[in-house]
């Protein structure tokens, strides 16, 4: 046979899949298509005489579809089922078929079953099938935007899935919660029949049909048909990473393999369970089999591995969520629309508004002495203002999703390490930008199994301690001073402060002389490779983690805060800035220029009376702050700036601080506080690392925006090359 | 664009398109660059000075809210610097990085003359200077009737020599 005619085949059975999506059990719509699509696919192989595992095939599906033409003339719930998964199989076969490799076999029930209008107790007993897993292979070139569209849609709808079974976890039998979990699946199926990810679709299809039974109350929900809809998501979200890592072009296009036949499988069980229980409305009790139980709780533990594709494992979990879309669940009305528009909205809104004071300060229009002009300007001032406010907002999403992902993440945390652990959280309704809301995502669920982990005790510890025997995570997040603080906070061991110590003088990170705070010395377990688990868990205990908590806080330029006792508890506080585009700023002069330092990082400034001011070997100079020696960096040497005064008693010193690093900084003169949007310098400076980026101030010029993390790591220039 | 980064680097071929070239002086000497490339054409304003910079980076400067860097063609090309005249501007073209980004980039001229089109008949090939002058940003010279106009590959030119240089620099640089 000739590709050509693969080729056909492989269309018709994508046909056949794709009417059989806009089919519905009890209606015949799609049913005749259908039955000519087959007879076409008949006569192409009989004519060209195709491989027989196709043939076979083909006769069966004819039997199926003649056997619902002579009795009721609809589809079934089963035999729609059944037609799915062997268009399924069918593209698959052609495939392999074209590639001259021996299909896999026809599944043995179906020889054996023939296609009954609905009468679910006849189900054939389902079985696991040992077959090829199947493959998705992806249509880049003519589908990409559609995929990406899918993509988009479909992590909303994991989104939903998920909460949605949480909701159901503490109310099972919540009708709207059920009912918005089956139309996400529903929609899933849609769109993946459409395009034709017959996977997919097959998965999504099973879980709607469980999500069915569940909804007219003939499935009870149970732990165990919700493990089965969180892992039936979870590679649904495998799925469709997988299909963004090669839209994206990261990894080269070729067939995704996940693993869905076991999980099918065992669905079906359920399926057949509530089947077999015949019209009862309701189950007293879970109709599922021990064994079926204990397959799924294998299978949402440890996703099986049987492809030579790598799966993402459970880390990628988290990552992908990171990643995610984060949309408030609810009917909000919303419009989705591409940041860089919303970039640059915000830009334009903030040149309009220095524009706008350009227009209030202009000295000709001030000698004007007119009432109505000065209203005017008044007017234009306060819509300029609202507008930015406005403009501002937009980026602006609610924690909650975040937030929502956190209970997931403890609810399968304490199943892995067997302590028992409720997590409250506060204040799901505070906003932030969605950029920072996405950077924050790892860090905090790093943080979150930190406490559960080490923070936590075992339960039997907690018995002895007096404590009861459910731990607790808090996780806040509210406003302070400017800034949005989230809070971790758990009612576990405290960290130990005495082993932090111990551990850091044996890497060497701190010298035994160093005399520490307590802060500090809490600060130490951000240090990179530190770890004083006393065992290496699955969960955390590497060492790896925590450094990058404070790497990716840092680039958030937030700060991160300790506090602990022993035997009753830590708390984390996250301080994070509102907004990525705005910071507080210090705005200072050195002799003609104007530089921003970022307010969060600066502790204090003054002006130095001569006897504070200290050199070592008459080149390293120190400032005596309240006993304190802080090195002191003239800033205009390194900047290469001109000052109007090197005496440092005559000029400006701020002392800033980042890490455990101090300097005091000297300047000219402070010139005031002063909130400024962010810009990117751009590519060209992007190696110039005392700069975070730039801003407009408010006579419409640039200033830049200098980075203490860097600054505190320059070179103290020697004295002679400063002066 | 694609031919001429292929053969520009060999003197001797023609590799610039004929087409509209907007042209500007720097001393006694005039440049093209394609007029495609050219965002738009403003008059100095200030300029904030970016430290640790080479001294043909004169700083940045808002532009309608989007911050850009300003190059001084004139000390890139080792020319005298020149006192700011009422014909002094700066052109903001538009390159692609190396990265395959665009940005937008100032570049400070003596003046604009004019767009001319110039037909594939009045472009002669970079002569051969040898070592002492480095062609590979000269898409070619084009003979117009007020004389010799350098052409100039606008991307190779701020690319390869003043992004790239500027980078390794400051990667290079003490303190960090």
């Amino acid at each position: 046979m000739n590709p050509q005619i693969f080729g056909e085949l492989k269309n018709l059975s994508e046909k056949i899949a794709s009417e059989l999506v806009f089919a519905e059990a009890g209606k015949d719509l799609g049913l005749l298509p259908v039955n000519s699509l087959l007879g076409q696919m008949e006569e192409l192989l009989t004519t060209h005489t195709g491989p027989e595992p196709l043939m076979q095939a083909a006769r069966l599906a004819r039997g199926w579809v003649d056997g619902i033409l002579e009795t009721t003339g609809n589809f079934s719930v089963s035999s729609l089922k059944r037609l799915g998964e062997w268009a399924a199989w069918f593209q698959m076969a052609v495939q392999a078929c074209a590639g001259e490799n021996p299909p896999a076999p026809l599944p043995g029930e179906w020889a054996k079953a023939n296609l009954e209008p609905d009468a679910p107790a006849t189900m054939p007993a389902p079985q696991l099938q040992a077959t090829e897993e199947p493959s998705l292979v992806l249509n880049i070139e003519g589908d990409g935007e559609l995929l990406g569209e899918f993509i988009n849609e479909s992590q909303e709808h994991l989104q939903n899935i998920e909460q949605g079974v949480l909701v159901l976890e503490e109310n099972p039998a919540d009708a709207e919660t059920l009912n918005s979990i089956f139309r996400a699946f529903h929609t899933f199926k849609g769109g993946s029949g459409f395009l034709n990810l017959g996977a997919i679709q097959t998965l999504a299809h099973e879980l709607e049909s469980l999500l069915d039974l569940a909804r007219q109350h003939k499935l009870a929900i149970t732990p165990e048909v919700i493990n089965l809809i969180l892992a039936g998501g979870d590679t649904l979200k495998q799925f469709t990473n997988e299909i963004g890592t090669q839209l994206s072009g990261k990894a080269s296009p070729g067939p995704i393999v996940v693993p869905t036949l076991h999980l099918l499988g065992c669905i079906r069980d359920v399926l057949a369970g509530v089947s077999n229980e015949g019209h009862s409305a309701t189950p007293p009790a879970a109709p599922i089999r021990p064994e079926a139980n204990a397959v799924v709780a294998s299978a949402t533990m440890v996703p099986a591995i049987e492809t030579s594709k790598p799966v993402p494992a459970t880390t990628v979990d988290v990552k992908a969520t990171g990643s995610g879309n984060l949309k408030a669940v609810g009917p909000a009305n919303a419009i989705k629309v591409d940041t860089l528009k919303l970039d640059s909205l915000i830009d334009l809104v903030g040149e309009l508004v220095i524009a706008q004071s350009l227009v209030v300060q202009n000295r000709d229009l001030n000698t004007v002495r007119s009432e109505q002009l000065t209203r005017d300007l008044a007017q234009l001032g306060h819509i300029s203002k609202d507008l930015q406010h406005t403009a501002m907002s937009l980026r602006m999403v609610p924690i909650r999703g975040m937030f929502q992902k956190m209970h997931r993440l403890v609810r399968d945390l304490t199943a892995k390490v067997g302590k028992h652990v409720q997590l409250v959280t506060e204040g799901e309704d505070t906003e932030l930008d969605r950029t920072i809301v996405e950077e924050i995502s790892d860090p905090l669920v790093h943080m979150i199994r930190n406490s559960v982990d080490h923070g936590i005790e075992k339960p039997e510890v907690r018995q002895q301690r007096g404590k009861p025997e459910q731990g607790t995570v808090f996780l806040k997040a509210f406003h302070r001073g400017g800034n949005i603080v989230i809070e971790i906070r758990d009612d576990g061991n405290g960290l130990n402060r005495e082993r932090i110590l111990a551990k850091a003088l044996e890497q060497g990170v701190v010298k035994p002389d160093e005399s520490l705070s307590d802060a500090q010395i809490f600060n130490l377990i951000f240090a990179a490779g530190f770890s004083t688990a006393e065992k290496i868990t699955d969960v955390s205990g590497r060492g790896v983690g925590l450094d990058v908590v404070r790497r990716n806080i840092d680039k958030l330029r937030g700060k991160i805060e300790i506090q602990s006792t022993p035997g009753e508890g830590s708390t984390f506080r996250i301080y994070l800035p509102l907004t990525l585009a705005i910071i507080d700023g210090l705005l200072v002069g050195i002799g003609e220029h104007r530089y921003i330092i970022p307010t969060l990082s600066v502790c204090e400034s003054f002006q130095p009376r001569v006897e504070m001011i200290s050199t070592v070997h008459g080149r390293g100079e120190m400032i005596n702050v309240r006993g304190r020696l802080i090195p002191l960096l003239r800033l205009y040497s390194h900047l290469g700036i001109k000052p109007a005064n090197t005496e440092p008693s005559q000029s400006i010193v701020v002392v800033v601080e980042a890490g455990k690093d101090v300097r005091c900084l000297l300047v000219d003169q402070l010139l005031g506080k002063q909130e400024v949007v962010i810009k990117s310098l751009g590519e060209a400076f992007r190696g110039n690392r005392c700069l975070a980026g730039a801003a407009i101030l408010g006579d419409g010029r640039v200033g830049l925006i200098l980075d203490p993390q860097a600054l505190v790591h320059l070179e103290i220039a020697p004295l002679e090359a400063a002066a | 664009m694609t031919a001429t980064q292929t053969t520009s680097s060999t003197p001797g071929k023609v590799s610039a398109d004929a087409g509209k070239y907007l042209t500007f002086t720097l001393g006694r000497e005039s440049y093209g660059i394609a007029v495609i490339k050219v965002r738009e054409i403003i008059r100095p304003i200030n300029i904030t000075l970016v430290p640790q910079m080479p001294a043909f980076v004169k700083g940045v400067i808002n532009l309608r809210g989007k911050v850009i860097p300003i190059v001084d063609l004139r000390l890139k090309f080792e020319l005298a610097e020149a006192k700011e005249t009422e014909r002094t501007c700066i052109v903001v073209v538009q390159i692609v990085l190396g990265t395959g980004t665009q940005a937008l980039m100032g570049l400070v001229v003596d003046g604009v003359e004019e767009v001319a089109n110039i037909a594939a008949t009045d472009i002669e090939p970079t002569p051969d200077f040898g070592v002492t002058l480095d062609t590979t940003y000269i898409l070619g010279m084009a003979k117009l009737k007020g004389g010799v106009k350098t052409l100039l590959d606008i991307d190779k030119l701020l690319n390869a020599e003043i992004v790239t240089p500027i980078l390794n620099r400051l990667e290079n640089s003490p303190g960090h």
